[in-house]
């Protein structure tokens, strides 16, 4: 179970990859992602005794620290910058007979709206359960399974939409 | 098993990629060295001091038993009626002096003018017989007179050893 592990690359190993996964969402490159996520973890390690919902905090500290960078202007520039030079780092990892699915699924979870996309990575890729995620979006549970099954909706009809074309 | 639950599993079994070894390094190196990160203090670095504070074990001092302040707050409270008494009653008194007048009296007296000096004593040694007895009588008047009007003796006896010495120099 997440949050099961006592040291902190326990913690690192179990969750890293849906981390920068998450942070993917609000910074364009993959360097960028691990140092937000470096800085949401270490966040996260220091005060993670005072919080009920460990694993929940840890992604939600990823978020905050994703939209904090997001703020800054230099870095603002910086994501124009890689954004003109239309260089695009794949988000996931997978066999090459899948690579053309994985863009295409890639390309769709980027055209989600950010509150189901942030669910849909923490439910699928973080392990998270709903109550989890309630607790690291703060929004009730209703709301994190309303948004769960929206996403999987969008997703599929992007997907379909590009079988089509 | 539907449409949706497949889906879901083809969504899972792609891996997100991996963080590189760089992030484990730095993440241990500013877990392991510094508490600041590039050098500066946390956001809300007033916030984990307080917590640390709170945390913080009180003093031996502090966890004395309560009859024990007890005790110190019913001695303070003695101590301080005890100087307001002692101030409320010694505002209507006043310290009685001597009168500085009877003082000067008794050393003009012991110091009187009219009293032969040893100057005189000594032109009277080197003049006539009687110019001495007129010097010892007029002394031995003024003497009596002061004994009479309570000059001070030992001011007297000084008077008189100095006599003594300056005749015995004689």
């Amino acid at each position: 179970m997440a949050g099961g592990c006592d040291s902190w690359s326990g913690w690192l190993d179990e969750h890293g990859a849906a981390l920068v996964l998450l942070a993917r969402h609000w910074v364009a490159t993959q360097a960028d992602a691990e140092d937000v996520v470096q800085e949401a973890f270490v966040r996260f390690w220091r005060s993670r005794e005072s919080v009920h919902e460990p694993a929940a905090y840890l992604f939600s500290c990823v978020k905050h620290c994703a939209l904090d960078w997001q703020r800054g202007r230099q870095r603002r520039q910086q994501r124009e910058l890689v954004a003109a030079r239309h260089e695009v780092e794949p988000l996931f990892t997978a066999p090459i007979e899948r690579d053309e699915r994985r863009i295409a699924i890639e390309a769709a979870l980027c055209h989600l709206p950010t509150s189901q996309a942030e669910v849909l990575v923490m439910k699928i890729w973080g392990g998270l359960s709903f109550p989890q995620i309630a607790a690291a979006l703060d929004i009730s549970v209703n709301t994190a399974g309303s948004r769960y099954r929206y996403a999987l909706a969008k997703l599929r009809e992007l997907l379909a939409a590009e079988v089509i074309r | 098993m539907t449409d949706k639950d497949r889906f879901e599993q083809e969504l899972a079994s792609l891996q997100p990629r991996r963080p590189s070894e760089e992030l484990k390094r730095r993440v241990a190196e500013e877990l392991a060295t510094t508490p600041t990160k590039n050098g500066r203090p946390p956001r809300y670095w007033w916030a984990i001091r307080t917590k640390s504070i709170l945390k913080t074990p009180l003093p031996v001092l502090h966890r004395l038993p309560a009859r024990n302040y007890a005790a110190a707050l019913l001695g303070g409270a003695l101590a301080a009626g005890l100087a307001a008494v002692i101030l409320w009653r010694g505002n209507g008194e006043s310290v009685e002096l001597q009168p500085v007048a009877a003082l000067e009296a008794n050393v003009t007296t012991a110091f009187d003018k009219s009293l032969p000096s040893i100057w005189s004593f000594r032109c009277a040694l080197s003049g006539p017989r009687t110019s001495l007895d007129e010097v010892l009588d007029k002394y031995g008047a003024r003497t009596l007179e002061h004994k009479a009007g309570g000059a001070p003796d030992l001011l007297a006896a000084r008077f008189h050893s100095d006599l003594d010495s300056f005749f015995g120099e004689l």
